[in-house]
């Protein structure tokens, strides 16, 4: 299926909300604690540094990421945005921690602070053990049963239909508007096993996924694409992925070679046991891109300029592009091609990362985007988040 | 014990007409007045007609730096281990000065708003449970632990624990008293004359002798007690509230015949409509008398409301805290702080 026209690419970073730093462990989950120098506290003076720094960098939207440990979105944005005017705020959120109408309910808030920039990323969980350290003991399949019920209840609030609602997980008696009328949240999902795949077709504006060779992703989109069109519905992808990018080739793989190099074996045995217990079909997807691989750095580039040397140790996203800025920029629009309109990078550490491909890869993906859109013959959307 | 003041943020749609009528920009400037004037804290109301609490309060975090924020969150709306680690952010944003208060859902609407499941005994189990899982969950030292109740269960809860105080937590005079005596150091009094409130803290205490209390009080105060009355009446007529003419009444014949006085419950207490807050009308000297008669039953934080809101803050602090101050009434703290 022909994806003309393309629509602008949209670029955002990544929050660290759980710790930063130069190393391959510095930031997301497992925390392995390697290194004692140069970890940075996710504090507010930091954290907002980050935001400005993807501000002026020209990224459309950071994501701000949610787990146990990690400073909690919502107030975290709600801080974050007041730093900034033209960032928007891409917010990760669980069902089954809050009732849907209340989310609906914190969202307008952050609608009101923020201007209108919230967008919505649902993940329907994580590993057995978070979730029962949390009180929520669904199992796999039905979490998504509940994101499904959630994101209309959500979505029933929002527009104030007044009808009530009686499903398997939630009830209420009405749902007349609870707030000021502010545009919807975008909703971002991500999920990749195949009871996340019927939700997302259902009731994403964006399926995220995280960062595969080309032809995986491709198939993903393809598929994806026919669970939206069979309920009449179109999507937009995303991916998201780490970014190594240097002057040079050379300079880009002698750095990722460093950052494994300093990683002892025994770490990564742990990390890995660790990420085995995520039930995630994406997390095993990316897990597995590594396997039967050896452990030198360029063993792990599993695609042209894709590495699945994070994987290792960091669960969650995994790959990352490697390369000089030309490399990943052409490896983006590749991608971007494919069909992928959100890219939703990190770089370690995400203060002087989001300045420096600030400064050197954005400006050449919007050249690269902006001549094969210039090509097609569709109109740009401004709009894309 | 000093008395202490927090400033209730108008978040709320009161009259069912005009969601959150105030802006973002008005509540950061009504906080940053709050925190000038020297007053100690800000009230963030919760619940389905306000704005989200939560997300006011860490906008606020970032404009102020020592005053207190009380978070009104209602229970029903997440799970406590959720609460919790929202708790414990926000403690960590505002460098610690968060109190909580869980509102009573059975004073509400919330239920009919956000949803809910249970019936009238079922709520009572249920935030006995969510009392219980919330104050381990937020007491820095506790373990890991499992729970198996009725309504929540977890497993190895606790294990991302932060090192952060524990948010004083404030629960309503509605509540159970044992829920209160067990979980609670503040107990939020509803607004009335002092005979029925010292009546509520004696009964409190029966259970809980070392419980704090808080209460609110709406504020009109004038440079005379007539201009104040003035100020009453004409409030009593935006409410469209018309005092009965012929009520015997022996306070009234010894106020000069002022129908607006038929709402006055003791000396300066005013309530013209029992679903709001008591006002204080008077003059400077007349509320400073009336916060220290209050503060002798017990009361030692008082919530206060006040149009415009920003000019009464700074009267406040200008005209009465100095009053109080010089009584020994506040903690040692320069007015206009900073």
């Amino acid at each position: 299926m022909p994806n003309d026209p393309r629509q602008p690419l949209e670029i955002d970073w990544f929050l660290p909300t759980n710790g930063d730093g130069r190393h391959l462990t510095s930031s997301g989950l497992p925390k392995v604690g390697l290194f004692q120098q140069g970890e940075r506290a996710p504090t507010l003076d930091y954290l907002r540094q980050i935001v400005r720094a993807a501000e002026y960098g020209g990224f459309d939207a950071i994501m701000v990421p949610t787990a146990s440990g990690f400073e909690d979105p919502w107030l975290i944005t709600a801080v974050l945005a007041q730093e900034v005017r033209r960032l928007k705020f891409l917010l990760t959120l669980r069902p089954g921690l809050e009732l849907p109408a209340y989310t609906a309910h914190r969202a307008a808030t952050l609608q009101l602070l923020s201007d209108n920039r919230l967008a919505l990323h649902v993940v329907s969980g994580s590993s057995r053990f978070e979730q029962r350290s949390l009180g929520d003991f669904l199992e796999h399949d039905e979490r998504y049963a509940r994101t499904a019920e959630f994101l209309e209840v959500f979505q029933a609030v929002w527009a104030g239909n007044g009808q009530p609602h009686h499903g398997r997980y939630y009830r209420s008696v009405n749902s007349s508007p609870i707030a000021p009328a502010a545009p919807a949240p975008a909703i971002y999902f991500g999920g990749a096993s195949e009871a996340a795949e019927r939700v997302g077709a259902a009731h994403a504006q964006t399926h995220l996924m995280w960062c595969e060779p080309p032809l995986l992703i491709a198939e993903r989109i393809r598929r994806m694409r026919e669970l939206a069109s069979a309920r009449g519905r179109t999507l937009r992808f995303g991916l998201r992925l780490h970014i190594f990018a240097a002057p040079t080739d050379d300079a880009a793989w002698a750095h990722v070679e460093r950052l494994l190099a300093e990683i002892p074996k025994d770490a990564i045995d742990r990390a890995q046991v660790q990420m085995a217990a995520y039930e995630s079909v994406g997390q095993t997807r990316q897990t597995r891109l590594a396997e039967g691989r050896g452990r030198g750095a360029r063993e792990l580039e599993v695609s042209a300029n894709l590495w699945a040397g994070v994987g290792l140790v960091r669960g969650g996203a995994g790959t990352a592009l490697v390369g000089s800025y030309e490399q990943v920029a052409e490896r983006i629009e590749e991608y971007h091609q494919l069909g992928v309109d959100s890219f939703i990078l990190s770089g370690f550490p995400h203060l002087e990362e989001a300045i420096h491909l600030g400064a050197e890869l954005l400006p050449l993906l919007r050249r690269i985007a902006g001549r094969s859109q210039s090509s097609s013959t569709g109109p740009a959307h401004t709009e894309n988040l | 014990m000093a008395l202490e003041f927090s400033w209730q943020l108008p978040l709320c749609d009161t009259d069912g007409t005009t969601p959150w009528a105030h802006r973002p920009e008005q509540w950061i400037q009504l906080a940053q007045a709050v925190e000038y004037a020297g007053l100690d804290g800000l009230w963030v109301p919760g619940g389905a007609q306000c704005a989200d609490s939560l997300g006011v309060a860490a906008t606020l975090c970032a404009h102020t730096r020592r005053v207190q924020l009380t978070v009104s969150v209602p229970p029903e709306v997440m799970l406590p281990a959720a609460l919790a680690a929202t708790v414990q952010s926000l403690q960590s944003i505002s460098a610690n000065r968060v109190r909580l208060h869980l509102p009573d859902g059975e004073q509400g609407s919330l239920r009919q708003v956000f949803g809910e499941w249970l019936n009238r005994d079922q709520r009572h189990e249920r935030i006995g449970e969510y009392l219980d899982i919330l104050t381990r969950l937020l007491s820095p030292g506790g373990s890991e632990f499992h729970y198996n109740g009725r309504y929540f269960q977890l497993e190895s809860a606790g294990i991302a624990r932060r090192p952060l105080p524990a948010p004083p937590l404030l629960l309503d005079d509605t509540h159970d008293s044992t829920l209160i005596a067990s979980h609670a150091q503040t107990c939020l009094l509803r607004s009335r004359a002092p005979n029925p409130l010292q009546q509520e803290i004696q009964r409190l205490r029966a259970d809980a002798p070392g419980l704090g209390f808080a209460c609110p009080f709406a504020l009109l105060f004038r440079d005379t007690e007539e201009q104040a009355w003035e100020a009453a009446a004409a409030h009593l007529e935006t409410l469209g509230i018309k005092p009965p003419d012929s009520t015997p009444s022996l306070l009234r014949l010894t106020r000069e015949h002022q129908p607006v006085r038929h709402f006055e419950l003791h000396p300066n207490l005013w309530q013209p409509r029992t679903d709001h807050p008591v006002f204080i009308v008077g003059t400077p000297h007349q509320v400073a008398t009336r916060l220290q008669e209050l503060h002798g039953l017990g009361i030692e934080q008082i919530i206060l409301i006040g149009q415009p809101a920003v000019h009464e803050v700074l009267r406040f602090g200008e005209q009465i805290l100095p009053l109080l101050a010089a009584q020994g009434l506040r903690k040692e703290r320069t007015q206009h702080a900073e």
